[in-house]
C-alpha cells in the first residue's frame, strides 16, 4: 500500500481536506463576540448601531418577569458557576464563555435556547437588544 | 358407594380440582405478579435502550442531545408511538416548560423513538414490538413514572436496594438511583 501513501498523491487530497476545513469552520463555526455583534445589528435601527448594555442585561438576567422564574432560577445569578435545572435537578454547565468555552459557539443552539426560555421567563420572545445586552453581559465576567 | 353419590363425589372433587388451579389466573391483575416473573420480551423491551434497535444511529445521538439536554433520555420501549407523538406535538408545554424543537429535529427524534416512519420510508411503520397500548389520558400528557409496570417495578425501591432515598423521592430522576441511566442502562439497579 506504500505506492498509494506517496507525497505527490497526498498533496491534493491535503489541499481538499484543508479548504473543506477553512470554508466549513467559518460558515458553521460562531464565536459569543460575533454572535453579540449579529444581534447588535439587528437592533439597529435606521443606522443607528445598537449598542448593548451589560447592566440591563445583569437586569433582564437575574430578575423575575411576571412569571414563575428568572434565567437565573436554573443558571445562577453567577454565570460562572453551575446552575441546575429547577424541574428536573440537572446539572447545566456554567454560561458564561469564560467558565465554558463551548457557550454561544454555536448560532442555532443559541437561538434555540433563547426561543424556549424566553418564552418560559418573559412570556414571549426576547428582542434581539434583549439577547445582546444579556450577551454582553455574560462576556464581562471574566 | 352408591353409583349417584360416586358421581357427585367425583363432580364435586373436579370443580375442586378446577377452582384449586384457575385461583392464579382468577386472582391475577392480568400481569404476573411476581416481576421477576415478567414475560423476558416484555421486561427486555421495558429495560431496553435509550431508543428503539431499529433506530438509525444519527437519530439515536440527536435524540439523546436533544431530550437529554435537560432529564435523562428517557427510553423509548416505555411509552407507545401514540404516547410519543403527544409529546412531540406538545413540546412548547412541555411538562410545564417550553421544549420547542425546528420541524426537522422534531422529526429525527420521532424516528429515534419509534413515534415516526423511518427516513425514506414509503408507508406507515409497523408499531413497535410489544408496544403498550397509549396510556395518556386526554388532555394530559403521559407520565412514565404513572404507569402500573413503572410503580410495580419500583414497589418498595428503598428496602431493596437498602439505602434511603433523597426525599422527597423524584421518580422521574432516574439517575439517582440508575448510575447508567444517560446512557439507557438501567441494570445495576
Amino acid at each position: 500500500m506504500r505506492h498509494i501513501l506517496h507525497p505527490q498523491s497526498l498533496w491534493p487530497a491535503a489541499l481538499a481536506a484543508f479548504m473543506t476545513a477553512l470554508i466549513g469552520s467559518t460558515a458553521l463555526a460562531a464565536t459569543p463576540g460575533s454572535i453579540l455583534e449579529g444581534y447588535s445589528r439587528a437592533a439597529s435601527a435606521g443606522g443607528t448601531p445598537y449598542v448593548a448594555s451589560a447592566a440591563r442585561g445583569r437586569a433582564l438576567f437575574t430578575e423575575r418577569h411576571g412569571k414563575e422564574w428568572s434565567c437565573s432560577s436554573c443558571h445562577s445569578a453567577n454565570p460562572k458557576a453551575t446552575g441546575q435545572h429547577t424541574v428536573t435537578g440537572k446539572t447545566i454547565a456554567p454560561l458564561a464563555p469564560s467558565a465554558n468555552a463551548e457557550r454561544f459557539s454555536d448560532e442555532r443552539k443559541v437561538e434555540k435556547w433563547f426561543t424556549r426560555n424566553c418564552r418560559d421567563v418573559l412570556g414571549r420572545a426576547c428582542t434581539p437588544a434583549e439577547k445582546a445586552d444579556v450577551l454582553a453581559w455574560l462576556l464581562e465576567q471574566r | 358407594m352408591k353409583s349417584k353419590t360416586r358421581t357427585l363425589t367425583w363432580m364435586l372433587s373436579a370443580a375442586a380440582l378446577a377452582a384449586l388451579a384457575s385461583a392464579p389466573l382468577i386472582l391475577a391483575d392480568g400481569h404476573s405478579r411476581d416481576d421477576s416473573r415478567m414475560h423476558s420480551e416484555e421486561h427486555a423491551r421495558r429495560r431496553g435502550n435509550t431508543s428503539l434497535a431499529s433506530a438509525a444511529p444519527a437519530d439515536v445521538a440527536a435524540y439523546r442531545e436533544e431530550c437529554g439536554a435537560c432529564h435523562v433520555p428517557y427510553p423509548a420501549g416505555l411509552l407507545a408511538p401514540a404516547d410519543w407523538q403527544k409529546i412531540l406535538a406538545n413540546l412548547p408545554s412541555h411538562y410545564g416548560v417550553d421544549a420547542s424543537l425546528d420541524a426537522t429535529t422534531a422529526q429525527t427524534v420521532a424516528r429515534a423513538v419509534g413515534a415516526a416512519p423511518a427516513a425514506g420510508a414509503a408507508a406507515p411503520a409497523a408499531p413497535a414490538p410489544a408496544a403498550a397500548a397509549a396510556s395518556a389520558r386526554p388532555g394530559e400528557l403521559p407520565r412514565i413514572t404513572q404507569l402500573p409496570w413503572f410503580q410495580r417495578e419500583h414497589r418498595n425501591a428503598e428496602r431493596r436496594i437498602r439505602r434511603p432515598l433523597p426525599q422527597p423521592v423524584k421518580w422521574s430522576q432516574c439517575e439517582t438511583c440508575h448510575a447508567g441511566a444517560a446512557a439507557g442502562n438501567y441494570e445495576e439497579d
